[in-house]
């Protein structure tokens, strides 16, 4: 055989590379990664922020309106400070105790109510219907 | 698998395939995609024909991993497959202007597009010739050169003695010889 037929061959016949469609076919093709795009991330980021940020600001406001306000807080006289009664028609619960010179209620369980609210009743007696406006 | 002669990375990979391990069937598929590919385009002369054939013989080999005992190497066991898929398709009667798209391509790229329109011109009138070999005597013509096996391989693979694969190669060329003679002048370097 002539070199010319043998070259001729090699380069007719040269080896090819397959197609991405042969991987496709068999389910074999290379798998895409899926990425969050970077703004998104950046955005979701930030809300988080503001949201528990401002949940946080809400929190400790609560907390410092309570000792801001330059009452004088203790039990009722004639209670012990360590007991609670019924307060509420749906199960909240108080404990009665003196503000400076005035009866107050500490609301210390609602049913259904998200924060725990030791909340001062400025009124004698806490009912259904101070609850309700809270 | 007991007296197979394997790497360590190929043992890997079958016993991972052998457990249906995804990432061991792609591996498997990335390291022979070419070869399988490359011999059934040569051996068919049909880009949709040999998808059609890879694509069979991939199935075979993952679907019969279980089979192979390692009498062989594997590598010679993936070209059995990918050989008997080809012979088992029947030729295809007609072809679509087999040069289009290498001319195309040719005449897209840059540099000296009359060179190289003579090469693609060339290479196609040579497969074309081949493709109207046997089905035979092709195999062994692209085993040999598109694979680059030598005869003792190609008689591993085919199933047949060296001396049957000297026989067929050398008919082989002597056919192309007569085929293709009017075009030796017009070769370029």
């Amino acid at each position: 055989m002539s070199d010319w037929l043998e070259r001729e061959l090699a380069r007719g016949l040269a080896p090819v590379a397959a197609p991405e469609a042969l991987g496709t076919r068999l389910g074999l093709a290379p798998a895409t990664r899926w990425e969050v795009p970077r703004l998104a991330l950046a955005v979701a980021a930030a809300v988080v922020l503001v949201i528990g940020g401002s949940y946080a600001a809400s929190r400790t406001e609560a907390l410092d309106l309570r000792w801001a306000a330059g009452v004088s807080v203790r039990p009722a006289e004639g209670e012990s400070g360590t007991g609670a009664r019924l307060v509420r028609c749906d199960g909240g619960a108080g404990s009665p105790l003196r503000v400076n010179a005035d009866k107050a209620t500490v609301l210390l369980a609602h049913s259904g109510f998200e924060r725990s609210a030791h909340t001062l009743a400025a009124a004698p007696e806490a009912d259904c219907h101070f609850c309700h406006s809270l | 698998m007991s007296g197979m002669v394997l790497e360590g990375a190929e043992r890997e990979l079958i016993e991972g395939c052998r457990r249906g391990e995804r990432d061991a069937f792609r591996a498997l598929f990335e390291t022979y995609q070419d070869k399988i590919y490359s011999i059934a385009l040569r051996f068919s002369g049909d880009e949709a024909l040999a998808m059609d054939i890879a694509q069979d013989t991939f199935l075979k080999l993952f679907s019969s991993m279980a089979e192979f005992r390692g009498d062989a190497t594997f590598g010679t066991w993936v070209y059995r497959l990918v050989v008997n898929s080809c012979l088992d398709h029947k030729r295809r009667s007609w072809r679509m202007i087999p040069m289009a798209a290498e001319v195309m391509a040719v005449l897209r790229a840059p540099g000296d597009a009359l060179h190289g329109l003579l090469h693609a011109e060339m290479r196609g009138r040579v497969q074309y010739a081949v493709e109207k070999l046997p089905a035979e005597q092709r195999i062994v013509v692209v085993l040999r050169y598109t694979e680059g096996l030598a005869y003792e391989e190609i008689a591993s693979v085919v199933g047949c003695s060296m001396g049957t694969v000297a026989s067929r190669l050398n008919r082989a060329h002597k056919t192309l010889e007569r085929r293709l003679s009017h075009l030796k002048g017009s070769s370029h370097e």
